[in-house]
């Protein structure tokens, strides 16, 4: 009952959007107010792969990255791995999209690649902030107790840095959603077609139904991911 | 027994420990002691190779320490330190169910271990048993770090100023507390801290250190009475003898307490008689012993009636605990002003009586 106001918003803000859209009424002037070559479910959908593959790509990479580099045999990364992580969030996607094109071609790769880029950093940095969060004192009573490193890690260190670590997916995740709407650019579908589409053509409507969905799925993923960090973490909301 | 034989431990320029022998026998509390920065938290340390001695080696049971896996050893030593580090995350069941779950005992007898520790500490397991390190007081902290490192039964225990980050009297509750597990027990302990009267009151043997060397390893008797050099006698400081007391309880000292049971119809008579023997003054206490307060038996109006000297005290002002060391004793008679003290249970109970000169003839001996 804690998402209760949240739930409530997301569902008034469905129903005026999809008023606002299927009323054409609304819209003098306008032919059509929803985007005519792809139907909303499939953009959606085509919207949700780039996010979900970028995402857990980001994922896979950057926690396992961000434990590498707080250990004593990776420590000397620590910088570099910062370096490239804020490098590769500096670089716009739109300019790496452009760079990737020609390497991968038009679509689906060069779009999951910017995202992937471009959403590595939250997730890098909050492991190795959560990771380094951890009191020394009590890492020396879990190695003073027989644990070995990897067993002070698994049982000790990550669930100490789950609060941190998923507060930067879920940040990660959040901005490549709307990220993502670039995808339309080089032919990816998703959101941003029907928002570009709306640009080009002058139409509002268009604009407004892919920037409303995207940031309606924006938030509902958010607290998705909300839920999931409650389940795997212990009674301990209070660390946080 | 744990043997340290001409250890040494350099940090870059800092020679931590110096040569260092030492030898605690089975079954015996060890306290190291000495100035910050003395080696001691060191010494401790590379007992369970949390640190590897520069030179040197290190005997448990007669086996190289270095032999084996470190994880192994650790599991098979208990280690306290002072900042505590339970795990933020667990619960206290879970926090001391730890290197039982290392050592992969099965389920039943880990929560079995868990309940029989909480109930050594005296802590209910029901209450605290699903509860988070932030939920705790810090004594109650410090007993949850000494039941997880007794978990597995640990013949060694390493105990870092365990009971530093405690109130004066906390810390005598968890030393007192700490001496009847230990007594009970019988693990080989070593114990660092920075409290004198706390090694006292623990020691088999205290060792004095100086600059990662031991001036002084002994027992707190001679520690006292012959200090082996000048550091040593500034260390421990000129009340030498009043510090000899911490180290008895009241239960040690105490004799048997002349009473009345003031609830019979026979007291007047049991009073009249020991007047007869000469007494001064008599305990009162109801039918159960339980301590109510004292008869003056040289009052002007005895003959008249004996119980005219009876005066009503508050017990816990003036009575001492069996547990109470003779320093505690000693410093509420000189608060309440008075020679003799009762001594009672938790339960008011009267269990005997100390004089002052009981605690002169201890202090002198
Ligand atoms: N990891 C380390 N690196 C460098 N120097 C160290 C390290 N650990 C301890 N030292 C140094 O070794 C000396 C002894 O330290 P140790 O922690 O054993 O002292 P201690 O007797 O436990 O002091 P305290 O009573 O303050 O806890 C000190 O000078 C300290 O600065
Ligand atoms: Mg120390």
């Amino acid at each position: 009952m804690k998402y209760f106001k949240a739930w409530l918003g997301i569902v008034l803000f469905t129903f005026l959007f999809l008023y606002t859209v299927f009323n054409i009424s609304l819209w003098p002037g306008l032919k059509a107010v929803l985007y005519p070559r792809v139907s909303l479910p499939q953009m959606l959908g085509q919207h949700l792969i780039l996010v979900a593959i970028s995402s857990f790509a980001a994922v896979l990479a950057g926690v396992p990255l961000g434990i590498f580099v707080t250990r004593k045999s990776g420590s000397g990364f620590k910088g570099i791995a910062g370096d490239l992580g804020a490098l590769s969030q500096t670089i716009p996607p739109v300019a790496v999209l452009a760079l990737a094109v020609p390497l991968v071609g038009f679509g689906f790769k060069p779009t999951v690649l910017a995202l992937f880029l471009y959403s590595i950093l939250p997730i890098l940095r909050n492991t190795i902030a959560g990771l380094e969060e951890v009191s020394p004192t009590v890492k020396e009573a879990a190695r003073g107790m027989g644990m070995t490193q990897s067993e002070i890690l698994l049982k000790v260190e990550l669930p100490l840095a789950l609060p941190v670590l998923f507060a930067g997916i879920r940040m990660s995740v959040v901005v490549n959603v709307g990220t993502a709407t670039i995808g339309a650019v080089v032919g990816a579908g998703g959101l941003g077609n029907p928002i570009i589409s709306g640009i080009v053509w002058n139409n509002q409507a268009f604009i407004l139904e892919g920037a409303v969905t995207t940031a309606v799925l924006a938030v509902l993923l958010d607290q998705i991911i909300g839920r999931i960090e409650q389940s795997v973490l212990p009674g301990n909301r209070l660390l946080s | 027994m744990i043997q340290l034989k001409k250890v040494t431990m350099v940090f870059g320029g800092t020679t931590a420990v110096n040569a260092l022998d030492l030898s605690v026998e089975k079954g015996e509390l060890c306290v190291l002691i000495g100035p910050s920065g003395c080696g001691k938290s060191t010494t401790l340390k590379m007992i369970n190779r949390m640190i590897i001695p520069t030179e040197g080696k290190i005997f448990i049971d007669g086996h190289d320490n270095m032999a084996g896996k470190p994880e192994l050893l650790r599991r098979s030593i208990g280690y306290v330190i002072q900042s505590i580090g339970l795990f933020p995350h667990m619960t206290v069941r879970d926090n001391i169910a730890v290197v039982p779950r290392l050592m992969k005992w099965d389920r039943d007898r880990v929560k079995k271990r868990v309940t029989e520790l909480m109930e050594l500490i005296d802590l209910d397991p029901v209450v605290y048993g699903e509860k988070y390190p932030h939920e705790l007081s810090g004594g109650e902290a410090q007993r949850i770090g000494v039941a997880r490192a007794l978990a597995a039964d640990p013949p060694i225990l390493l105990m870092d100023e365990p009971f530093g980050a405690v109130d004066p009297l906390g810390r005598l509750l968890l030393q007192d507390e700490f001496l009847s597990i230990q007594r009970k027990l019988k693990k080989t302990v070593v114990f660092v801290t920075h409290d004198l009267d706390e090694a006292i009151r623990l020691a088999d043997r205290i060792a004095i250190m100086k600059d990662g060397r031991i001036v002084q390893y002994d027992i707190p008797e001679t520690i006292l009475t012959s200090p082996a050099n000048s550091f040593v006698r500034d260390f421990v400081g000129v009340d030498r003898s009043l510090k000899k007391l911490s180290r008895y309880d009241a239960a040690q000292v105490m004799r048997e307490a002349r009473s009345v049971d003031i609830e019979t119809d026979k007291v007047s008579e049991h009073l009249i008689k020991l007047s007869e023997q000469g007494a001064a003054f008599v305990w009162a206490t109801d039918a159960r012993l339980q301590l109510k307060g004292w008869i003056d038996i040289k009052h002007p109006l005895f003959a008249a009636d004996p119980l005219s000297g009876y005066s009503k005290i508050e017990v816990f002002n003036i009575a001492v605990q069996r547990e109470d060391s003779l320093k505690l004793v000693l410093s509420k008679m000189l608060g309440q002003g008075i020679k003799n003290v009762p001594v009672v249970d938790k339960k008011g109970i009267l269990q005997g009586e100390i004089s002052l000169r009981d605690i002169e003839q201890v202090s002198e001996s």
